[in-house]
């Protein structure tokens, strides 16, 4: 079987509804999955809090907001690491995308780190899963996305051990999404209501 | 590239403060009804920077920005109109 493209299955015209965006087209595909995916999450959070406005209301009371500001800051930061990694690779500078794809891992790490100081924290308070529906929703939403984060750690620290331009746009268009999902997560779940 | 590099800084900067802002509002305890429409008007400010500056999304088909952005447009004003 050879590699060779077929008639129509070149770069050019084989994904041309992807044509523009950054990294490979699969990569776009699991992002607008995600998206949908936490949409649907988070339009499930509203309408049980506006279901019941009491016990979200006692929950979100409880959440350490400041945490969540400061994950948003510390993400947004991560975020510009990856990017600032993009236009290195993008120039044809391997050594200098590769050292803002660390710096992206370790501000990604911070991230972790705060939030499981937060998840101690309500833990500690007796908070869990099997709580009341508000931390079940709240460690569901966050857990998940925590794991994305996870993920996306682990996709930037493989393409910034030894990757090519497309490998880390790929990689990096995939962290600026679990970027964007917090950014609607963190109001959403901390701050409105 | 230089200017690519520029507008990222920016981009960057501009999250911090929209972070810094939103961190403010609550520090002054502002009405309810009011915090909420700043929290999402921060919300959307924040997403647009990520999905055109650092997602890329600039340089993409028209389709691509309208779909994610009405998307998380829609995401967010449901949270406001359902919020108690």
């Amino acid at each position: 079987m050879s590699d060779a493209a077929l008639p129509g299955e070149t770069d050019e015209g084989a994904w041309p509804l992807f044509r523009g965006l950054q990294g490979h087209p699969m990569m776009w595909v699991l992002i607008v999955s995600e998206f949908a995916v936490f949409a649907a999450m988070l339009c499930a959070f509203a309408i049980a809090r506006r279901l019941n406005p009491d016990v979200f209301a006692a929950g979100q009371a409880q959440l350490h907001a400041g945490l969540g500001a400061l994950n948003t800051a510390v993400l947004a930061t991560s975020g510009w690491c990856a990017a600032r990694a993009s236009l290195a690779a993008a120039s044809g500078r391997s050594g200098v995308a590769h050292s803002w794809l660390f710096a992206a891992v370790v501000v990604g790490l911070c991230f972790l780190v705060v939030k499981g100081v937060e998840y101690a924290g309500l833990v500690g308070a007796g908070h869990g899963l099997e709580g009341d529906l508000f931390f079940t929703l709240y460690f569901l939403l966050t857990g998940f996305h925590a794991l994305h984060v996870v993920l996306g750690i682990v996709i930037l620290a493989v393409v910034a051990w030894a990757a090519d331009r497309e490998a880390i746009e790929t990689g990096v268009a995939f962290w600026h999404a679990v970027d964007l999902i917090w950014i609607v997560m963190f109001p959403v779940v901390y701050l409105l209501g | 590239m230089t200017t690519q590099r520029s507008r990222t800084d920016i981009a960057w900067l501009t999250l911090l403060l929209l972070v810094g802002a939103t961190a403010l509002s609550m520090w002054l305890r502002l009405p309810k009804a009011l915090l909420d429409v700043v929290v999402v008007a921060a919300l959307l400010g924040k997403a647009r920077i990520v999905g055109l500056d650092f997602l890329g999304l600039r340089s993409a088909p028209a389709g691509w920005r309208l779909s994610i952005g009405s998307g998380i447009a829609v995401v967010a004003g449901l949270a406001l109109a359902l919020s108690v």
